[in-house]
């Protein structure tokens, strides 16, 4: 009933329905009437001829009266004439109509086997009188006819008209449909007005309000990754101050103690220096994502892991862990080169600060069978604790740790790993390095193939 | 040497003007722009270091009149990474580009890069803090330890991966350069001079990647 009252199809539908049969009602209201009208003055001017004419036939009758009979009338419409007694003689006993007695001149309707009958009496020159006499139903027939001729081309019309309805309705809401998929179908981040042409008159201000309403949005989005990149390039200035003071301290006599506590402080501003750079890096990502695609091209697999590894393989020999390729990575990808080495270069990253030393990270390329068309399918595996199944979807969102204590990361690696892979169509899955043991991470990348 | 430092953040200024005298150079420190060029009038600089955001004028407008004028080194010193920032800053004519935050190793590495580049005289040492290679006398030398002769190939293999250390180079890459054209790679050369030059030099000398090559490590990150 909910679902009825929402939907503007049934409303119209419904509203449309009761008016037509309020008109189809009218008019067969308006068409019994003036039938029944029209059929009440037919029947008396036949009986007014018929007696009119057996006067001017000299009012010659058998003696039982007549009935008017032809082949293949039906006994509702015959017409029986018959005398009528003179006052205070009893009525004819053969008489086809039993007369009630005291008609009057002229018109009358009467009841006789329970049924009504059009009476006309009329007054014969030799002084007695004829009645002649007709069924009523007859021309209630005739009326109810005519009522059912006006009411059924409008009760046709409305099976008609509710199947005009839906498909009018589904091709006017045929650009809505496609409007909603359109906006069903974005990512997150796109705030780009929606299209305005070919949608009707009616329903354009509306989205006009809502393109009103995703530039507001986006201004604000802008102010804010805007504030976060300038901030991020503030804090890098005295960051970078503060990096070369301690580097300095580290080279001018130092006690044993402070050495250590130097050492400390060092981590703390290279784990700093980490979260600065992600931040740009993320507020990059995301302020390239309002202007647009990014410029993809064909390119060697091979050649975008190369610098990927250069940069971080001496991350991973300070842990002593084994980072490498499995296999050839022989592949060609459509992507962006720098953007996609953002996303392993913080996919890596991630897997060298939550491998334990003396673990091992590897790249390869999955079994072509397994693989999505279209797509070439990269997994990074490494042999550290992994993700629990129910926390995959939400490490993604930023400044999550799992564990805050473990690992000296900014939170962040993941959320510009999956802005990233928007802007390129990669999907982005984690599973599990051994599904038996549940133990250490899997990534894994479906980057499209050219 | 006398170097040029264009910073308009007084905490950097200060510590890079003190590691540059650390360092053996003699460093000038202006905190504009408008004074960066004033001092460029004045004085023959061995080297620019430069700050892109600067009060006055721009880092990039002081590097463009500068280079109106003379080739000094500029090595750029900035927080904008975009590529756009660095392609940018190399296009009006700067040598290098180093990124804040930075380790002060790093910057006097690069500084005397781009001064070697530009004093034109070829390049005859190639260091990357562990590992000397002698390109005239063709030969290595470990951390300290005595000089070793070279074979043609091993040079030729070593030189490969000296040329930019930190840099991969898968085992066709190195092929290509240890032998002509039309000469016959034998298999597992590449391993076998490897195996060679790390008896002589030492174990982690020439690093093994996984999958996809050998490189040695980069100035500043050894551990």
């Amino acid at each position: 009933m909910k679902r009825l009252q929402g939907s503007l199809q049934a409303r119209l539908s419904l509203a449309l329905t009761l008016a037509i049969l309020l008109v189809a009602l009218g008019a067969g209201a308006f068409g019994f009437i003036s039938a029944y009208r029209d059929s009440i003055r037919l029947q008396d001017d036949l009986l007014l001829q018929v007696g009119s004419l057996i006067v001017r036939l000299g009012g010659s009758l058998p003696a039982d009266g007549a009935v008017g009979s032809y082949p293949g009338a039906d006994h509702e419409s015959r017409i029986s004439v018959q005398w009528l007694p003179a006052p205070g003689q009893a009525a004819t006993a053969s008489a086809a109509l039993p007369l009630p007695e005291g008609l009057h001149d002229g018109f009358q309707t009467v009841g006789m086997f329970h049924e009504d009958f059009r009476v006309y009496v009329q007054p014969l020159p030799s002084g007695r009188r004829i009645a002649l006499a007709q069924e009523t139903d007859v021309r209630d027939h005739i009326a109810s006819r005519a009522a059912w001729r006006a009411l059924i081309p409008v009760l046709i019309l409305v099976p008609v008209l509710l199947l005009a309805i839906r498909r009018i309705m589904g091709r006017l809401f045929a650009p809505l449909a496609s409007l909603r998929g359109q906006i069903d179908r974005r990512r997150d981040d796109q705030l780009d007005p929606l299209p305005t042409t070919g949608l009707p008159t009616e329903i354009s201000p509306f989205v006009d309000a809502i393109n009103r309403l995703l530039a507001r949005v986006q201004g604000a989005m802008t102010a804010q990754r805007r504030f976060v990149a300038d901030a991020a390039h503030e804090l890098r200035t005295p960051l970078a101050a503060l990096s070369l003071q301690a580097e300095r301290l580290q080279q001018s006599e130092l006690s044993e103690t402070a050495r250590e506590r130097l050492q400390r402080l060092e981590q703390g501003l290279a784990r700093a220096r980490t979260l600065v750079t992600q931040l740009l890096a993320l507020a990059r990502v995301q302020a390239q994502d309002q202007t647009g695609a990014t410029a993809r091209q064909r390119l060697p697999l091979r050649e975008v892991v190369r610098p990927v590894l250069e940069d971080l393989l001496p991350l991973a020999q300070q842990k002593d862990i084994d980072l490498g390729v499995d296999g050839s990575l022989e592949a060609s990808v459509d992507t962006n080169a720098v953007e996609l080495g953002l996303l392993l270069g913080n996919l890596i990253d991630n897997a060298i600060r939550y491998t334990p030393s003396g673990g091992c990270i590897s790249l390869a390329l999955a079994d072509p069978a397994q693989t999505p068309p279209g797509r070439v399918r990269l997994e990074i595996v490494d042999n550290g604790p992994g993700i629990p199944a129910s926390e995959r979807e939400r490490v993604f969102q930023p400044f999550l740790r799992l564990d805050p204590a473990a690992a000296s990361g900014s939170g962040l690696g993941l959320a510009i790993v999956q802005s990233v892979a928007a802007r390129l169509d990669i999907v982005v899955r984690l599973a599990a390095s051994d599904e038996q043991s549940q133990v250490g991470l899997r990534v894994i990348l479906d980057i499209p193939a050219p | 040497m006398r170097i040029l430092l264009v910073e308009d953040d007084a905490m950097i200024g200060e510590e890079v003007r003190a590691a540059l005298k650390d360092a053996g150079y003699a460093a000038d420190w202006v905190q504009d722009g408008a004074l960066a060029l004033a001092a460029l009038a004045q004085q023959q600089y061995d080297a620019v270091l430069l700050d892109l955001g600067l009060p006055g004028a721009d880092g990039l407008s002081v590097l463009r009149q500068l280079r109106r004028r003379a080739a000094t080194p500029v090595l750029i010193l900035t927080a904008r990474d975009g590529v756009q920032d660095r392609i940018d800053g190399l296009d009006c004519g700067a040598d290098d580009y180093i990124l804040k935050p930075f380790a002060m190793g790093e910057l006097l590495a690069r500084l005397r890069a781009v001064m070697r580049r530009k004093s034109g005289a070829a390049t005859v040492v190639l260091d990357n803090g562990q590992l000397c290679l002698d390109l005239a006398e063709k030969t290595a030398r470990w951390q300290g330890q005595p000089p070793v002769t070279l074979s043609a190939r091993e040079f030729s293999l070593l030189q490969a991966l000296m040329h930019r250390p930190g840099a991969i180079l898968s085992r066709g890459e190195l092929e290509e350069r240890i032998y002509g054209w039309g000469e016959e790679v034998e298999s597992n050369a590449v391993e076998f001079l490897i195996h060679g030059l790390r008896k002589k030099l030492d174990r982690e000398a020439i690093k093994n990647v996984r999958g996809m090559g050998w490189m040695v490590a980069r100035a500043g990150a050894a551990p």
